[in-house]
């Protein structure tokens, strides 16, 4: 499948292929209901939230969330329950997959390269996000081969590394790893809190995500904490990215360069942000989980900036002394055994 | 100057590995990372580690499956093999078999989701 790649191409662990899944975009102003009840419908026909990424603060409020292929005709009995202007806060898109590529090591160059290379291959991206390891990006289904041929123009994977399409084998049959279980108190093993953090806010046209301005304020940025890009109304992404303490001046310039340039391009700095991150295990393999943290945090008031949880682990971003808040009231959701 | 220890961490849970790569370097270990059982045997053969955290419940070949090869080799039987092991009591339906009734010969266990301070307790006592 591989050309073989550059000189300098990058080392990577994996790649990960997902099955076909639905995307399920929630937005306007039923959404917070349409979302909350969407989520208690999943939870109770136990189906898995796979990956799921929100903004909640100005043009960026929305939703986005994936679920197997296989749930399509209980989100089609889902939506038929909806009045009109219910309907009409939601879209699914069926058809959708994912590519994950591990680690990624808070290295932004290669993230932006990763970006750059499917974009200039014309590659769509519905969604973009980070967790520990991993950076998932969200494509069409019957791309990701073509997708991951382009990625490995950039970078290189181990002599016999896992397979890209991974069936889990215990003896010498091949198995289902899902328990599909459910947990009142869900146990993970390990809740990390990131404060004084710097956050960017890029929005810009979508054709531009492959701007080599972009890619060379990665290059020059270097590291980075948490990535969340998610498409927004019309033509627009919201690039949301984070950083441990202030940014450099100097490192946004070609952005700025940018901004001037393209209309419809805004670029915000935001300081004091904090992160906390919940950490798996298996969060693909039951239902409820998500739902379990937003309903707690939306009966406290709580809502955090963003979320973003691409199935092993969940990271919310707030304001200045929201982490603190967000662990005292999730403390009976998440533990540490 | 002593070398630091090499210890292979193989789990199919990218997120899991890599936090306990951070913890066990943050502890002046050596790490390697694998994420099937298969890749894992190439790794050791590349370079013999101290000791293994091993999933059971990996694509190509399972943790059980290759602890019990190392322990069956005479190059590799030293090697400390810890097992992460599922909790089963919290679930409550699985399709999976369970090898009832195997005993495996790894040097220890730890269930899922499992304490990263516990796992340095275990991997410091066993070096």
């Amino acid at each position: 499948m591989a050309d073989t790649p550059g000189a300098d191409a990058r080392g990577i662990g994996g790649i990960r292929l997902s099955e076909e899944l639905i995307q399920v975009d929630i937005c306007g102003k039923e959404s917070v209901a349409v979302l909350g009840n969407l989520l208690e419908f999943l939870s109770n026909k136990e189906i898995p939230v796979l990956h799921f990424h929100q903004g909640a603060d100005g043009a960026r409020r929305g939703t986005s969330l994936c679920l197997k292929k296989a749930a399509s005709s209980f989100l089609q009995r889902f939506l038929s329950g909806l009045s009109l202007i219910e309907q009409g806060c939601i879209s699914v898109w069926p058809g959708r997959g994912t590519i994950s590529l591990f680690p990624h090591r808070f290295d932004l160059a290669f993230c932006g390269q990763i970006i750059w290379i499917l974009r200039q291959a014309d590659i769509p991206l519905y969604g973009v996000s980070t967790s520990v390891s991993k950076m998932v990006l969200h494509t069409d289904f019957d791309l990701l081969d073509t997708a991951v041929i382009n990625i490995l123009h950039i970078c290189q994977l181990p002599k016999n590394h896992t397979p890209l399409r991974p069936k889990i084998l215990f003896g010498e049959d091949e198995v289902e790893t899902e328990a599909v279980y459910w947990e009142h108190t869900i146990r993970i093993f390990g809740i990390t809190r990131d404060k004084g953090l710097a956050e960017l806010h890029c929005d810009l046209p979508k054709a531009h995500l492959a701007d080599k301005r972009l890619l060379q304020f990665c290059q020059a940025q270097g590291r980075f904490r948490f990535l969340l890009q998610q498409n927004g109304c019309g033509n627009t992404v919201y690039l949301d990215l984070l950083f441990d303490g202030p940014l450099q001046s100097t490192y946004l310039e070609p952005l700025q360069e940018m901004a001037k340039d393209l209309e419809g391009m805004d670029l915000r700095v935001s300081h004091g942000r904090e992160m906390v991150s919940f950490h798996g295990p298996h969060f693909q393999d039951r239902h409820g989980i998500v739902r379990m943290a937003l309903w707690r945090l939306s009966q406290a008031g709580i809502v955090p900036l963003r979320t973003g949880c691409t199935g092993s682990s969940i990271h919310m971003v707030t304001e200045e002394n929201g982490v603190d808040e967000i662990i005292s009231c999730l403390e009976d959701v998440f533990v540490v055994p | 100057m002593s070398e630091k220890q090499l210890i292979l961490v193989v789990d199919d849970d990218t997120d899991l590995v890599e936090m306990i790569g951070m913890k066990l370097e943050s502890e002046d270990f050596q790490v390697a990372k694998a994420y099937d059982g298969v890749e894992a045997f190439e790794k050791i053969q590349e370079n013999k580690p101290a000791l293994i955290i091993l999933d059971v419940m990996m694509p190509r070949k399972d943790g059980y499956t290759l602890c019990d090869e190392l322990k069956n080799s005479d190059a590799y039987k030293d090697i400390v093999v810890v097992l992460l092991t599922a909790v089963t009591d919290a679930i409550s339906s699985t399709n999976y078999t369970h090898m009832g009734g195997k005993t495996t010969l790894a040097d220890d266990f730890i269930p899922k989701p499992i304490d990263l301070d516990r796992l340095m307790e275990i991997v410091k006592d066993s070096l």
